[in-house]
């Protein structure tokens, strides 16, 4: 059994910090009442989460929590209520508060409002007063009109544009936040992971935006709710159906469609939504050859019933998959999840979520050759259960618990050989089991109109699980003993604290200063096989070879808000440390590897950086610039002689502009731009002669960068003629408008003409890719 | 098991390629160039009881000569503790033992002296005999050539990695992308499918020659390399100094066909 220590004294410190709060907490206890309820959308009756409310005039309030459910207890009184949420018209009530109240107040989204309304209107100051920094939150709606690559919509796309969050490649749907690796990132839809967000080789995501209603990404100290990943968390949340009526959207592009259809079971009681893509490449290829078929499909379901006041429940799934076959050769990959959720009120103060997810990543691989036939299946499986407790304490203080525990089943891989004279012969490789488990407590506490505290603590453990047998390794790697354990048997154990703080300093109404810090442990492990954008990753679960990866993160903000909150800014700068990075030796096997742990070694790493962001939220022309600075190096005896050398992902520079512009009621014009320094590449020193075939020989990691990268994409929507109940709009988009031919990557080769001369090959994926999509809903 | 990752390989190659297909410009990058190092090819072939060694240099890249031959090394294999076999030098940069007899299992080693001022070994495992099952239904006649399928038992319980060569009139003709290993076969009846371009009146033969593990690893390596440029290395040889190539091992026994 391994303990990961941290500072026992910060925990103290964090013991003293909540026990005054409580303290605080139990000051304000006389002729009180609650009001609690949900905050939903007028047009479909979804809850909005993370909306703010609170008291006009005073600094009492609370936001919604994940599910839109608020609870906050007041003295005895007559108060006007704000409701506010970005998207979404100001909502103030007046109310009386003699008794316990429970309510559901409805915003109206703010493009139901005259343009002219919004311009003037007051806009929320959400992003000074929500005690988190490090988030980015996408409007669903932006991400629809920012210009779109071959017509779908992508929310990856959208995220790469703000700062700290980095493209994986030039056009790829992947990406690595703040110096993190791809696998660092634990991307939830409806709770369930994701574990590849990728469709056809990382140009899409697999999330269907018309499907989606919340999406959220914590790039530095997420809720203690969360964990067992090192670097951020994407929570995105699927719409629960529109409870009022029934609607249907889509698209039809050129290379694929779309179709929505949503609408209540029983008006206000019970909704659902189905949401599909596919793509047709296939079909359109196939009167010119049969030999190759490129699809993606992907299914979203949800529906959910409102028992009573006190109990819904939720369901929602998703699968995904792309294929992938050419001449006798075929790959395919998707994902399969389904959540479970039931919410229920025990008290006015006190909220339960409680979820069974599950969650499945599966990859194939199948060679038909003349002699022999070769199938390979791989994949994660994950069996998880939650429950999240939130408790309104008071109007400045709700605390939040729970507990999750995850089962996960890693299929190496099993494969199935045909050979010419009929005989199959199929070997698996031992399946890895490991129960994930986490505790958490965090409370948010208002000490004043300028101080609020947000602080947390997540225990998180690790059972690696039989049946198994246990390889050690000596330094060779050669195998030095083998223990064999029964079903069930826990063989290894790894525990760790994890904890958390965020501080938010108000300094005056229009700017704040924000610092935080915290621990994350990560016990599931992705090795990537090198070539980017492919599905055929092998995952690892930490073990008594593999010890957990822990990141540190300090990250300090300043938040400033500009003509009455038309404009918001905001600087942070970062430092991350990360401990036992997992990497594999050079050059090992990675596919079908029985030994694969015996290659695995622990490496540091160190990621610190600006970012810079300027948003214009409302008015004809929205959009953001964002701008980060940052530096990820990576540290391993065995590479570059022991030194820190510049990660894969380490881009010195990086700039995005996006503007939105509505020069009319019926068109609208949108533009990016993106600029960033190039990536860290490997590239050949010298060159040698063996058996007559030249090959190269590399003296250094990440030695070379490729060339500086920028791009501008522009898009055009017109609405057509629509009515109360039917609208349309076309959309058209030019990805690369100036055609300029960056590089996907560069190779050293030698010039297949004349042996002996090497040259450098750019590879540019994609020139101009103008696409037309036809939008619908009605 | 080998030549299904390397058929994995290939997959992931056309799907790059595919994807990548066109969009290839060749531009001016300063490159760097590092300190030159010994290449070292040294193959002790069992059959013929003879040891090779050709001594040569990196290159930079950008320099478009043959690679220089090192010569006036000191070069001889280390057997049995004691015994020891001197090398001549048959021509520049090209260094060969007496005949002698290698015994399977027996570690070799190789020891190059004054090279760049320094002495390079490298160890060896002399691997088994294994010979090919060859039918005479499986040999085919191809508008490129003649294609030849055939089988062998692999030994259970030990690691065995293979390179199977078809000759034509005595001269190999190899592709190192057909080397494979027992990998999840082991135990099991392999088999390989080769074809070679040959009339039917050049004499075709089979070489199944079995490599030692780290000359195995070397050109797997290599080979992986040249599909996948995204995280580039050396291949890791034999030698315990930094150098390019590896000392290999070979055994086999020739087989020629019968072509009806």
């Amino acid at each position: 059994m391994e303990n990961l220590r941290f500072y026992s004294k910060h925990n103290k410190i964090l013991l003293i910090v909540f026990v005054s709060c409580l303290f605080i907490a139990q000051g304000f206890s006389q002729n009180k009442h609650t009001v609690s309820g949900y905050v939903l959308a007028t047009s479909n009756g979804e809850a909005i989460p993370f909306a703010n409310v609170g008291i006009e005039g005073k600094t009492m309030g609370a936001s919604t929590n994940a599910y839109g459910y608020f609870s906050f207890t007041l003295p005895e009184g007559s108060y006007k209520l704000k409701v506010s949420n970005l998207g979404y018209k100001n909502k103030f009530l007046d109310l009386n508060l003699i008794q316990n109240l429970s309510i559901e107040i409805k915003l109206i989204e703010s493009t139901q409002i005259l343009d002219e309304v919004v311009i003037k209107g007051k806009v929320g100051d959400e992003n000074l007063s929500k005690n988190e920094m490090g988030t980015v939150s996408l409007n669903i709606k932006d991400v629809a009109k920012i210009p779109v690559f071959l017509g779908e919509k992508d929310i990856f796309k959208t995220l790469q544009m703000t700062p700290g969050v980095k493209a994986n490649s030039a056009g790829g749907s992947g990406f690595y936040v703040r110096g993190g690796n791809i696998d660092q990132n634990l991307i939830l839809l409806d709770e369930a992971p994701i574990y590849n967000p990728s469709h056809l080789f990382g140009f899409f995501s697999v999330f269907n935006s018309d499907a989606l209603k919340d999406i959220k990404l914590y790039k530095g100290t997420a809720p203690a709710q969360f964990g067992g990943r090192a670097s951020s968390v994407l929570d995105i949340k699927m719409k629960e159906g529109n409870s009022q009526k029934f609607e249907t959207e889509g698209g039809i592009g050129l290379l694929s469609s779309r179709l929505s259809i949503q609408g209540p079971i029983k008006k206000d009681k019970a909704s659902f939504i189905i949401s599909g893509r596919r793509t047709y490449f296939d079909i359109l290829v196939r009167p010119f050859t049969q030999d190759v078929s490129l699809y993606f499909y992907d299914l979203n379901l949800k529906a959910n019933y409102k028992i009573n006041q006190k109990n819904q429940v939720f369901v929602s799934g998703y699968n995904g998959k792309d294929n992938f076959g050419i001449e006798g050769a075929g790959l395919s990959w998707g994902n399969k999840t389904a959540t479970l959720r039931w919410t229920h009120l025990a008290t006015q103060k006190l909220f339960i979520n409680t979820t069974a997810i599950f969650s499945d990543f599966a990859y194939g691989i199948g060679l038909d050759f003349e002699r022999e036939r070769f199938k390979l299946n791989a994949g994660i499986k994950d069996i998880n259960l939650k429950q999240d407790f939130n408790f309104f304490l008071s109007p400045s203080q709700t605390i939040s618990f729970g507990w999750n525990s995850i089962y996960h089943t890693l299929t190496p891989g099993k494969t199935t050989v045909l050979d010419s004279t009929g005989i199959i012969s199929s070997s698996e490789f031992a399946k890895k089991k490991g129960l994930e488990s986490g505790i958490y407590f965090s409370d948010e506490v208002k000490f004043n109109s300028k101080l609020s505290i947000n602080f947390g603590l997540r225990y998180s453990f690790l059972n690696n699980l039989g049946p198994a047998d246990v390889y050690g390794y000596a330094e060779d790697g050669k195998i030095k003993s083998i223990t064999g354990y029964s079903n069930g048997d826990i063989y290894n154990t790894y525990h760790g604290a994890e904890p958390r703080i965020n501080l938010d300093w108000r300094i005056n109404k229009k700017s704040a200063v924000k610092g935080a810090a915290g621990r994350n442990i990560q016990y599931l492990h992705q090795i990537n096989n090198g070539t980017a954008g492919l599905p055929i990753d092998v995952y690892l679960i930490s073990s008594p070879n593999i010890k957990p990866l822990a990141t540190d993160q300090v990250s300090v903000g300043y938040f400033r808000n500009l003509n009455s909150n038309q404009y918001e800014f905001s600087t942070e700068i970062y430092y991350k440390n990360f401990q036992n990075l997992p990497d594999y030796v050079d050059g090992t096997q990675v596919f079908m590897n029985p030994n694969i742990e015996a290659s695995v070694r622990a490496t540091q790493g160190r990621a610190y950086g600006l970012e810079m962001y300027l948003k214009k939220n409302v008015g004809k022309l929205t959009g953001w610039a964002s701008y980060t600075l940052a530096k990820t190096e990576r540290k391993s005896p065995e590479i570059n002689q022991g030194g820190w050398y510049p990660a894969r992902q380490d881009r010195r520079h990086e700039l995005s502009l996006v503007g939105i512009y509505e020069f009319s009621p019926n068109y609208t014009l949108s533009a990016t731009w993106v600029y960033f320094t190039g990536d860290a590449v490997t590239f050949p020193t010298a060159k040698f002669n063996l058996d007559g075939q030249n090959f190269f020989y590399y003296s250094e990691r990440n030695g070379y960068r490729l060339p500086n990268y920028h791009r501008a994409d522009i898009g055009l929507t017109r609405k057509l003629k629509s009515s109360k109940k039917r609208e349309s709009d076309i959309n058209f988009s030019i990805y690369n408008l100036y055609n300029r031919r960056n590089a996907f990557m560069l190779n050293v080769r030698e010039n297949y003409q004349n042996t002996g001369n090497t040259e450098v090959v750019k590879t540019a994926l994609f020139g101009i890719v103008p696409s037309i999509t036809y939008n619908f809903k009605f | 098991m080998k030549s299904i990752i390397n058929k994995i390989n290939i997959l992931v190659g056309l799907v790059c390629l595919s994807l990548l297909f066109g969009c290839e410009d060749i531009i001016e990058f300063p490159l760097k160039e590092s300190q030159k190092l010994p290449v070292i090819d040294a193959e002790f072939d069992m059959y013929t009881g003879i040891c090779m060694v050709k001594v040569s240099q990196t290159q930079s890249l950008l320099d478009k000569e043959p690679s220089p031959v090192v010569s006036g090394l000191e070069v001889s294999i280390q057997y049995d503790n004691t015994k020891s076999k001197i090398f001549i030098a048959t021509e520049k940069g090209t260094y060969q033992s007496e005949k002698f007899i290698a015994r399977p299992g027996k570690t070799y080693t190789l020891i190059i002296k004054n090279l760049m001022g320094q002495e390079y070994r490298a160890k060896a495992v002399a691997p088994n005999l294994i010979l090919p099952i060859v039918k005479d239904s499986v040999i085919k006649y191809t508008s490129n050539g003649i294609d030849v399928a055939f089988e062998w038992n692999d030994p259970q319980n030990q690691e065995n990695y293979y390179w199977p060569i078809l000759t034509v009139n005595k001269v190999p003709k190899k592709s190192w992308y057909n080397i494979t290993s027992d990998n999840g076969r082991n135990g099991n009846t392999m088999f390989e499918n080769l074809q070679v371009n040959a009339k039917k009146s050049d004499e075709i033969g089979i070489q199944l020659q079995s490599l030692d593990a780290d000359s195995f690893r070397y050109y797997q390596q290599l080979i992986n390399l040249s599909f996948d440029e995204q995280l580039p290395y050396n291949s890791k040889n034999n030698f315990d100094k930094p150098a390019a190539g590896v000392f290999r091992i070979i055994n086999y026994k020739p087989i020629k066909l019968t072509l009806k």
